[in-house]
């Protein structure tokens, strides 16, 4: 009966950590979302343009409106910047930049609706110059050292990375690839110069 | 025989046209300006510089802008454009139309030069000067390869960037397959795809599972357990306390 009572004890603590861990990354990760909504739109005349954006690490948003996607974009993909968006890799080129765009993000969160991604869908990538936007080409699924897929191509590309199988437990053992291409090097509605 | 043989070579380097045609390899030359003009990120105000080469590479050259005050110190990338119509005289050509109101240079023709060495324009300006003049721009985005601004640039750098080409071309949603809502856009295409190897960015595609969902599969079971326990404790103290209940 003691020993009965000690294992409820332990499950009630156990449960309540892992579900408040859970909350903890979700108020995180709205909060994130949050401050990518506030990404693209004017600034108050007061603020300096050059002035650095209130949260360091959150560099921009993606949206893929077929799939109500939208998720702010972190300037570095590890396991805290996962949490909180999707990652840009660095080294790759900047949203609507010359080059290939490298985003990673989690299968079982921000990146899950990719599932249902499909040729010609509109992804746009809106950061504090404005908004670009990318035409998806194609999908693919790779094995992890397949790192040629954020090479720079002939036109600037956009590549999504997330991990495959979807509904896989555990690591999963492939990536899904989403190929998208640039339509316009000028974003929308702001002057080139900036 | 090696005497006839040196003979033969040294007439082959005198006359060949490629040797007298490109010109000194590293040629320099003065010049004053009047008005205000960009060049790749920097904008000079009017009076006298120097442009030099610094180096020549296979797809491209490195130029350098000094001002006689000394207060401008500009290195940037150019690329031979035999294309572009040479000038009469040796100096600048400037693009056609302003772009933002604000005069660009183009490129510029060294005397005795095979051609014009057309200026490679960071991406924000080439994307100004193509919105106004129908022509293709050549542009970096050191940015988008892990490199700074184009001033910091080494000439290390500045050998391994990628040059693009942009220009205002048809390239908005009709891609997309509507060509009804068509607009004119900046088309971006690379400028030259030499058989180079890339060097890669990360050594492997990013694991992007979280542990969350297990987290809370684990917080989820637990709970339920809990409640279990506490369920199958509370019946059995009802229990009990029905039997006392019932030995009164």
């Amino acid at each position: 009966m003691r020993v009965l009572g000690y294992a409820e004890r332990l499950l009630w603590t156990c449960g309540l950590l892992c579900v408040g861990y859970c909350l903890v990354l979700g108020v995180q990760a709205k909060e994130t979302q949050r401050l990518a909504e506030r990404i693209g739109e004017p600034l108050p005349a007061r603020i300096a343009p050059d002035a650095p954006p209130a949260a360091g690490d959150v560099i921009g948003r993606i949206e893929i409106p077929a799939l109500a996607l939208s998720a702010p974009i972190t300037a570095d993909y590890d396991k805290d910047s996962l949490h909180r968006g999707v990652g840009h890799i660095p080294g790759t080129a900047v949203p609507g930049g010359l080059g290939t765009v490298g985003l990673a993000g989690h299968r079982d969160s921000f990146f899950r609706p990719l599932r249902r991604v499909a040729a010609k869908m509109e992804v746009r990538l809106i950061d504090k110059s404005g908004t670009y936007h990318y035409v998806v080409d194609s999908t693919e699924i790779v094995s992890p050292d397949k790192v040629g897929v954020l090479n720079i191509a002939s036109r600037p590309e956009l590549t999504l990375i997330t991990c495959f199988p979807f509904d896989y437990v555990g690591a999963a053992p492939e990536r899904f690839i989403v190929h998208a291409h640039l339509l316009s090097a000028s974003p929308d509605g702001v002057s080139a110069i900036h | 025989m090696r005497l006839k043989a040196l003979i033969f070579c040294a007439s082959l380097c005198l006359f060949s046209p490629t040797v007298w045609a490109a010109g000194p390899a590293t040629p320099a030359a003065d010049f004053t300006i009047s008005n205000p003009s960009h060049i790749p990120g920097v904008t000079l105000e009017p009076g006298s510089y120097t442009i030099h080469v610094v180096s020549r590479l296979s797809d491209r050259v490195i130029l350098k802008v000094d001002s006689v005050k000394g207060d401008v110190h500009s290195t940037f990338l150019g690329i031979p454009n035999g294309n572009i119509q040479k000038p009469s005289a040796s100096g600048p050509v400037r693009w056609a139309n302003p772009a933002d109101g604000s005069q660009y240079l183009k490129g510029w023709y060294f005397p005795g030069g095979s051609s014009v060495i057309e200026f490679v324009y960071p991406k924000a300006e080439a994307v100004a000067i193509a919105t106004s003049n129908p022509a293709k721009v050549p542009a970096v985005d050191p940015g988008s390869e892990g490199k700074v601004t184009d001033n910091t640039l080494s000439q290390e750098d500045m050998q391994l960037l990628t040059l693009w080409l942009l220009s205002l071309e048809q390239v908005g949603p009709s891609d997309a397959g509507d060509t009804a809502s068509a607009k004119p856009s900046i088309k971006a295409v690379r400028y030259t795809q030499e058989a180079s190897v890339q060097k890669p960015v990360i050594k492997a595609l990013p694991h992007t599972a979280s542990r969350v969902p297990l987290v809370w599969l684990l917080g989820f079971c637990s709970l339920l357990a809990a409640a279990l326990l506490r369920l199958i404790a509370y019946s059995r103290m009802s229990a009990l306390n029905q039997e006392s209940l019932l030995r009164e």
